[in-house]
């Protein structure tokens, strides 16, 4: 095994250990685990030492509040884009980071049917829903991405759909290349069922 | 996405379990006008995994400040600010952007990019532990 590697290893787990070693320990062996992969200048050694340190704190999105309250309070008002809109919960923290009742309005790109409706009942008048994913290519897919937890489930819908006649599985989940034309411009992928974090991509 | 979004965009969320780096391809002409993204990085094997130095480096090229966001601070991402810890140990969190020539809100981020001194003990056991 490498020395880097093994220093590695050993820092690791020395900073991802909770409180039960001294904090000056933990502290060295954070700096020991950021100068493993190579001289950086001092100022990002103890950022990325702080990382180390404080994995706890960037982990997750709750903690985003902090950040869009800066955002909101020093914008200039114009659009706003929620992209991956889900079921807009996310709606009006998009409009106040793009000046609140002052904001140009507010796009929501949503594929997912299922999250259409109640993504429909969350929209204020200012928000313009698109039921579309945005992308870089021009296409459609089709992608199953059940809810995370649900193997099972997840196991059974995705044998039942291979199960299917395949004339009828395309016709009735819109399995087809698309080509970009004004109906489908360029640069989205419709995605028809879209749930949650397991996905698999049937081309 | 450039064929549904016209005029300047105050603010964009991109959330779209691992495909992010597609959705910011596809922007290219509204980024241009864009002043702040905030995008979700999922750490998830099923997602496609982009290192978050690419993704600093896309936003870089572009002329934004790109920062992972955390409970009480930002780390700076783009440029020598990087590390390869930031890859290296992935959590699913978030990378806020904003445009360089948008002077209060850059100047206001910046302001939350300061870790020296955030922690206190930590901070100066950092110190007696060299």
């Amino acid at each position: 095994m490498q020395l880097r590697t093994l220093i590695t290893l050993h820092a690791a787990a020395a900073t991802k250990t909770p409180e039960r070693l001294p904090p000056d320990v933990r502290a060295r062996e954070a700096l020991k685990l950021v100068d493993s992969f190579g001289e950086c200048d001092e100022r990002t050694r103890r950022q990325a030492a702080y990382y180390a340190l404080h994995p706890e704190q960037f982990w997750g999105d709750a903690h985003c509040e902090q950040v869009l309250d800066v955002v909101a309070k020093h914008c200039v008002n114009g659009l706003g884009l929620d992209i991956g809109a889900n079921v807009g919960a996310t709606l009006d923290a998009v409009r106040r980071c793009a000046g609140g009742e002052d904001c140009a309005g507010v796009i929501a790109f949503e594929p997912n049917p299922a999250n259409l409706p109640l993504l429909r009942e969350a929209a204020d008048d200012d928000v313009t829903i698109v039921e579309r994913a945005a992308s870089d290519v021009a296409d459609v897919t089709v992608a199953f991405n059940l809810p995370t937890g649900t193997d099972q489930v997840s196991c059974l819908c995705f044998f039942a759909l291979m199960a299917l006649p395949r004339r009828r599985a395309s016709s009735s989940l819109q399995k087809r290349r698309a080509t970009p034309s004004a109906a489908s411009p360029p640069l989205m992928m419709r995605t028809p069922l879209m749930c949650s974090r397991r996905r698999w991509i049937m081309r | 996405m450039d064929h549904e979004v016209k005029g300047r965009v105050a603010f964009a969320k991109i959330d779209v379990e691992g495909h992010e780096s597609s959705v910011l391809r596809g922007m290219e002409v509204t980024l241009r006008h864009t002043d702040c993204l905030l995008v979700e990085c999922s750490d998830l094997a099923t997602d496609s995994k982009e290192p978050v130095l690419k993704l600093a480096a896309f936003f870089d090229e572009r002329g934004f400040d790109s920062y992972r966001v955390g409970a009480d601070c930002l780390l700076p991402l783009w440029g020598r600010h990087y590390h390869p810890l930031y890859d290296e140990w992935r959590y699913w969190s978030n990378v806020i952007a904003v445009r360089r020539d948008c002077a209060g809100l850059a100047e206001a981020l910046a302001g939350l990019a300061d870790v020296v001194g955030l922690d206190g003990a930590r901070e100066e056991a950092l110190l007696v532990g060299e």
